[in-house]
């Protein structure tokens, strides 16, 4: 067998990885501010 | 439908960003290694600081890249899974629960939100993970041998490059230890290993 299964794992999470974090990453329905007061609450600059 | 908007604390990441590619001072009370990352793969993507951060909801006009700007976290949030899954072997974890361990990551909430926007949490998160990698997969050699040294180097790597992204990452200096003072994963990578135990395979 070419991979061992610790190594099909390594290949299949990287990949799932960048799947789960890439797609989308520049599309508006993913990016847009939806409440941005809220939002602006949970900033480190509101808090201090 | 809405278009492409500064989102939580890209607020305060953008306008960084901006700053070291105007050349414009500002300051932060955290180490520059994670904005000087995002900073770097901006440029390379050829971002020329011109968008607007002041105010969280400002519009992103389709000429910036975003990609840029949020790739590199990406590619940290990404690199975090298999990781994670090589920390949790070395830990002597099996197989099935090391996926597990992994897919906490991959599908957790927070992780992917601080993954794919301007944040510098990615950074640190792979920086104190790669700390313990290092730590746990180096337990498995001789003290001082060859691939024990390049396991504790990473580690290193790990602590410096935590510390350097934010100063919350202390606690990947504190799982280590001080000198003379050995933390959790420094005592265990000085810990003679078990050569009596079936050896699991370990990333090189």
């Amino acid at each position: 067998m070419p991979f061992t299964s610790d190594e099909a794992c390594y290949v299949c999470l990287f990949v799932l990885g960048i799947l789960t974090r890439f797609v989308m990453l520049n599309h508006p329905r993913q990016a847009r501010g939806t409440a941005p007061r809220t939002q602006e609450a949970l900033t480190g600059a509101a808090l201090t | 439908m809405a278009g492409l908007q500064v989102v939580f604390d890209e607020y305060h990441f953008g306008k960084f960003v901006n700053g070291y590619i105007t050349g414009e001072y500002f300051f932060d009370i955290h180490p520059p290694l994670g904005k000087l990352l995002l900073c770097l793969v901006a440029w390379l993507g050829g971002y020329d600081g011109s968008q607007s951060w002041d105010k969280i909801g400002v519009d992103i006009p389709p000429e910036v890249n975003l990609l840029a700007l949020r790739g590199a976290p990406a590619l940290q949030g990404a690199l975090l899974v298999p990781l994670m899954f090589a920390t949790a072997r070395a830990l002597g974890i099996s197989t099935p629960g090391a996926l597990l361990t992994a897919c906490g990551v991959l599908l957790d909430g927070c992780f992917l939100v601080e993954s794919r926007f301007v944040l510098t949490d990615a950074t640190l998160l792979l920086c104190i993970v790669l700390q313990v990698w290092g730590c746990a997969s180096a337990a498995k050699h001789p003290p001082l041998s060859a691939a024990w040294l390049r396991r504790t180097l990473v580690g290193g790597l790990g602590v410096a490059g935590a510390l350097c992204t934010k100063w919350t990452g202390v606690s990947a200096l504190a799982m280590a230890g001080g000198p003379g003072d050995g933390g959790p994963t420094l005592t265990l990578a000085l810990t003679e290993p078990d050569l009596t135990r079936t050896p699991t395979p370990t990333p090189t």
